[in-house]
């Protein structure tokens, strides 16, 4: 068994620099620079990031290079995929809703 | 090692002009791309995709892979031949984070050798009471080995409490190796829906049957959190739909969220002669209409 590994948790309260988010996200800063003018990533303040970007910039940097596309149609795409996994967020909830109300007991105890 | 047939993963003929090929790569990348897809082993099929379009989109790697001839098929045992000289060299195109396979490695390699190795993204799925109290996991991973086989390794990782559905966490130096350093492994973590309560972030719902006479006089009711039963005043007069707050109840970490509780209210059957007189005898005490707000119809 290896040794107990404590990563980073890429949580809102974490911050990383420009340089960190770039560096992990193998971004270039010019095009992270395309990313913050789409919207796709917000800044904490002038130089620091919530570690949650991360996830954002690693996502789209996947689909402009597995769809070969630019960051306008990547932004269009990660906002629709938000769309849709907060809608089928919603439907699990609908569901689960409807299995809890069938499972409620309906005699007096 | 076990010979490849790129022409087979992408779908096109060995003959497959360059648009052909780029048009059945866009078609597979849409099906396939990991952040788009609800496919099975989406991930694992879109990487042997991007290495097939790696080589055959390039002149040079294609007519180098071309060289090894039409008589082989996939997961056929394949040494390369002695003096070979892969054509195309070190550039890579949109894939150079990526591990490619021994096969490619062995025609093509040192295309990455002052890259820092690929990153590796990996799901853990684990319950919310693990997520509420945090947990200490063995995670398995598989790495491919020169053999073509795959070697098993383990991580222990510690995953905080508090974690958040669609979180992840960075294991700096637990992806693949390269010569610039090995990259990170990406632990994204799923929490699986569970029975009782709905998770919205870091806040929980959980939803209440309460009896018609509880939420009409009032009522203290035990409820389940995820740190334990808490007594809840539930006021006189609450009606389905309404929330209260458990401040502080959700999932832990640095800010932790609340526990809502919604009132839903239960009616008994009138499946007996007792039942439907108490029932009567609302009818006749308790001027009561909840469509007065339609108006007279």
């Amino acid at each position: 068994m290896s040794d107990l590994l404590q990563g980073v948790l890429l949580d809102e309260f974490t911050l990383l620099t420009r340089t960190d988010l770039c560096g992990h996200g193998r971004l270039a800063p010019e095009e992270l620079e395309v990313l913050a003018a789409l919207g796709l990533v917000t800044p904490q303040d002038a130089d620091r990031y919530p570690a949650t970007m991360l996830a954002r910039v690693r996502r789209a940097v996947r689909l402009k290079k597995g769809l070969e596309t630019d960051w306008e149609t990547v932004a269009l795409i990660m906002d629709l995929l938000q769309e849709i996994e907060a809608l089928r967020a919603r439907i699990r909830h609908l569901q689960a809703h409807e299995v809890a109300a069938s499972r409620t007991p309906r005699e007096p105890s | 090692m076990q010979y490849k047939d790129y022409y087979a993963v992408m779908g096109v003929e060995r003959n497959a002009s360059a648009e052909d090929i780029k048009r059945a790569y866009r078609k597979l990348a849409r099906q396939y791309h990991p952040d788009v897809s609800k496919e099975p082993r989406a991930e694992e099929r879109f990487k042997e995709i991007g290495e097939a379009y790696e080589v055959l989109r390039d002149p040079e790697k294609r007519a180098a892979y071309d060289q090894l001839g039409s008589h082989w098929h996939s997961n056929q045992d394949f040494t390369p031949p002695p003096g070979w000289q892969a054509g195309g060299g070190p550039r890579m195109h949109g894939f150079e984070d990526v591990r490619f396979s021994d096969f490619f490695e062995s025609l093509f390699g040192g295309a990455r050798s002052r890259a820092r190795g690929a990153d590796e993204h990996a799901h853990l799925t684990i319950t919310l009471e693990e997520a509420f109290h945090g947990l200490t996991r063995a995670i398995r991973l598989t790495v491919p080995g020169r053999d073509g086989q795959g070697t098993v390794r383990t991580l222990n990782v510690r995953i905080p409490k508090g974690v958040q559905h669609g979180q992840q966490i960075r294991l700096a130096g637990q992806g693949n190796p390269g010569s610039a350093g090995a990259g990170d492994l990406y632990l994204e973590i799923d929490i699986a829906p569970h029975p009782l309560y709905r998770l919205d972030g870091r806040d929980l719902t959980l939803t209440m049957p309460v009896t018609p006479w509880e939420a009409a006089l009032g009522a203290k009711l035990k409820v389940p959190t995820l740190g334990g039963p808490v007594e809840v005043r539930l006021p006189a007069g609450s009606q389905t739909g309404q929330k209260l707050r458990l401040k502080g109840r959700g999932l832990g970490g640095t800010n932790p969220g609340d526990q809502y509780v919604l009132v839903e209210i239960v009616n008994p059957r009138a499946d007996s002669e007792r039942a439907r007189a108490l029932y009567q005898d609302m009818a006749r005490e308790l001027a009561f209409d909840p469509r007065a707000h339609w108006g007279a119809l």
